[in-house]
């Protein structure tokens, strides 16, 4: 019979060593759960605020109301359209049913202003043709019947002015800022204080600015995959939703900015950091798939007001993609404007099927689409 | 067996350091001698704006753009310290906000409207107006020697040149003759409170840092806030364009005062009061990331609204060297130190 040498007062002088350095560590802090809900608090009381946020997507949403009753013949004011995007008066211009002391115009993209100038008028030109029954063709601002008998108006671009509406301030304000402010070094980065409460609040500078990112997304918090909830998930929200079948991105989008929020709680900066890559590099995968989505769709539309509207979506998404982060986004600068000056087109009546495939090829492949791409 | 006394901090010692040396020296030998240099050099483009106001020639000219050179130059050194006397005057803002209005300017000189102070006149002044003035926009020396000669303006365009220059000299002298006195004030204070001296230089240092040398001088023109889509005209001195040449002296005047270095001389700066604070590793870490932006920056070549065209990777590439220096900066530093950063940069919400 073999001897054993008998380690037991070996592992318990081990233990013995191990428990005594043990001892003389502290109790790690316990860190935060991620939250089923975006919900975070501090003594029971919230520190999530993004009141500025919401009130920027609910002018959007009356802006693009009063732009839909174009298409059933009420002339629309440039003026009203100005006021509204800068909120003259708090109110814009008499125009919204609430007043804020915010505006869409001061946060969205500076480049973008006069093409917004243009818009307004367009639109208010547009309505006065609309009013009179004018057709929309090739060149021509007017009304186009969709297959489902809803009037749609359009700019003499083919481009419908509620997608143009709605989609411009999505990616030129709520888009650009969540991710190239409210994701970037300067309001999420490890330097951003996150230890001393502001606004006469309870909350920290990159507690805050989280909040403001997730706050442009128009999600309600308790959102996620098959939402069932009450609360309408708006705007990009909601596009989460629509293709969240094919991607699982609203989970995944909600996940991210949970998990985000919990790690600046429990200040961890490597979780949060990675948790930034991840909202960006969904919700860029997102916008893609919408792109080749809005392209199947074109493709099988035979009523022109149909294509014209799915367009003019595919146009929002494809634009869409310039407003992400340029230092992290998968297409170049060069590479979109190919897409939307030569594949796309200024024009959206001279659309080719030559044009759609190219988007579709491309964004496919690049975003790593290609078993889906026939099937969003 | 059980020496090691578990548990207990090692006993804390008190951490000395000279900052009144430190402050002294930097105010003696960093911040009153740029201010003087700045007035030395301003005082010769007025005079150089003088003798070219009195002899219109190409020769005149060509003194006059050198030496708003280095006038231009030594600002650099100056730009830093908005607090105290140039906080009162708004030094910065008068001297060197970009890019200026050049509609503005023109309908300025055409109009004969001399009142610099004017709000309305915050982006038709200071030396990004001179730079226009005496280089203009895609034209030959020729071209702007006949603005000040031929054409109709001619006068007022001089008068409007004077002007710019009388007017940013008056602001210098009035700060340089603030510090004489304010210098003791400056060294006298020892606290690390908001608003003691040290307190003013290392958010003055941060602020300017962050949004005058790194997002001024290379992130806003190379593209960084606009989506990638690189903004020429917003580089520094476009129409001189020295640009890099401004970039350079900013960022090696940023390293002299963090070291408290003057000439060939290391006086007490941060860097000593970091170490003598226990913060070795993060001086270290401070000095290794500002060489490596000073050493990027010198691939830089001017003019440089064209380099952010022709070579955009290479000048997004020192934004990023730029970058890495504010963590420590920013955050460890004045941790270690116990100073508070108390500007915000909020746009609200």
């Amino acid at each position: 019979m073999k001897k054993h040498t008998n380690i037991a007062p070996f592992i318990a002088v081990a233990i013995g060593i191990s428990s005594f350095f043990n001892s003389c560590t502290k109790d790690p802090i316990a860190k935060h759960a991620i939250p089923a809900t975006y919900a975070f608090t501090k003594n029971d009381v919230s520190t999530v605020n993004y009141a500025g946020q919401t009130d920027r997507l609910k002018q959007l949403d009356e802006m693009v109301s009063l732009v839909e009753t174009a298409s059933e013949g009420t002339k629309i004011s440039g003026q009203a359209m100005k006021d509204m995007f800068a909120n003259t008066g708090g109110n814009g211009g008499g125009n919204f049913s609430f007043t804020s002391s915010r505006q869409l115009k001061d946060k969205a993209f500076f480049l973008d202003t006069d093409w917004f100038n243009t818009f307004f008028d367009q639109l208010a030109a547009a309505s006065d043709s609309a009013a009179i029954n004018v057709q929309a063709k090739n060149g021509c601002a007017g009304l186009l019947t969709r297959s489902s008998n809803a009037k749609i108006l359009l700019n003499a671009n083919g481009l419908e002015f509620k997608e143009g509406m709605e989609k411009s301030v999505m990616f030129s304000v709520f888009l650009y800022k969540i991710m190239n402010d409210y994701l970037s070094e300067s309001k999420l980065g490890d330097a951003v204080d996150n230890t001393t409460a502001i606004d006469n609040a309870n909350y920290t500078s990159l507690e805050h600015h989280a909040d403001e990112a997730f706050g442009y997304l128009g999600a309600p918090i308790d959102f996620k995959s098959n939402y069932t909830g009450a609360t309408a998930p708006l705007f990009w929200a909601e596009y989460l939703g629509d293709f969240d079948a094919a991607l699982g991105c609203a989970d995944k989008v909600m996940l991210a900015f949970k998990t985000m929020r919990t790690a600046i709680v429990n200040k961890d900066n490597t979780v949060k950091n990675e948790q930034r890559k991840v909202i960006a590099k969904e919700m860029e995968i997102m916008v893609a798939a919408a792109a080749i989505h809005y392209v199947n769709e074109s493709l099988k539309d035979v009523n022109q007001g149909d294509r014209l509207h799915h367009l003019s979506e595919l146009w929002g998404f494809v634009k869409a993609l310039g407003y992400f982060d340029p230092t992290q986004r998968s297409t170049t600068s060069t590479e979109l404007e190919n897409l939307l000056t030569n594949e796309l087109g200024t024009n959206l009546w001279n659309v080719t099927e030559q044009g759609m495939n190219d988007i579709k090829n491309f964004l496919a492949s690049r975003y790593n689409l290609e078993a889906m791409k026939s099937s969003l | 067996m059980m020496a090691l006394a578990c548990g207990k901090s090692k006993k804390t010692e008190d951490k000395v350091f000279d900052l009144q040396g430190m402050l002294s020296n930097v105010a003696a030998n960093c911040i009153v001698p740029a201010y003087q240099d700045l007035q030395v050099n301003i005082n010769a483009l007025s005079l150089a704006t003088e003798a070219f106001s009195t002899t219109t020639s190409s020769g005149n000219l060509a003194d006059l753009r050198s030496k708003f050179k280095l006038a231009y130059l030594s600002w650099q050194k100056c730009e830093v310290y908005e607090f105290g006397p140039a906080e009162n005057v708004l030094l910065r803002a008068n001297c060197n906000i970009y890019p200026v209005d050049t509609l503005k300017i023109e309908s300025n000189i055409d109009s004969a409207s001399m009142n610099l102070d004017l709000l309305n006149n915050s982006n038709a002044k200071g030396f990004p107006a001179i730079d226009y003035v005496l280089f203009g926009e895609n034209k030959s020396d020729a071209d702007v020697l006949a603005l000040f000669t031929a054409a109709v303006d001619a006068a007022n365009r001089k008068l409007y040149l004077k002007t710019l220059v009388s007017s940013m000299q008056t602001k210098i002298n009035a700060v340089v003759l603030e510090w004489d006195s304010y210098q003791s004030t400056f060294t006298g204070n020892t606290d690390y409170s908001v608003g003691s001296s040290i307190s003013l230089l290392v958010n003055a240092m941060n602020k300017y840092y962050e949004g005058y040398l790194r997002e001024g001088k290379i992130a806003i023109p190379v593209g960084i806030r606009s989506l990638g889509i690189a903004l020429p005209k917003q580089t520094e001195a476009y129409y001189g364009g020295f640009s890099v040449e401004l970039l350079k002296a900013s960022a090696l005047a940023f390293q002299n005062l963090y070291l408290g270095q003057y000439g060939s001389t290391n006086g007490l700066g941060i860097d000593d009061h970091l170490i003598a604070f226990d913060g070795k590793a993060i001086d270290d870490n401070i000095k290794a990331k500002l060489q490596d932006a000073i050493a990027a920056s010198t691939t830089l070549s001017d003019p440089l609204s064209q380099n952010i065209i022709s070579n955009q990777a290479a000048v997004e590439t020192v934004f990023s060297k730029l970058q890495k220096v504010v963590l420590p900066f920013k955050v460890d530093m004045p941790s270690k130190l116990g100073v508070l950063i108390s500007y915000q940069d909020n746009d609200g919400d």
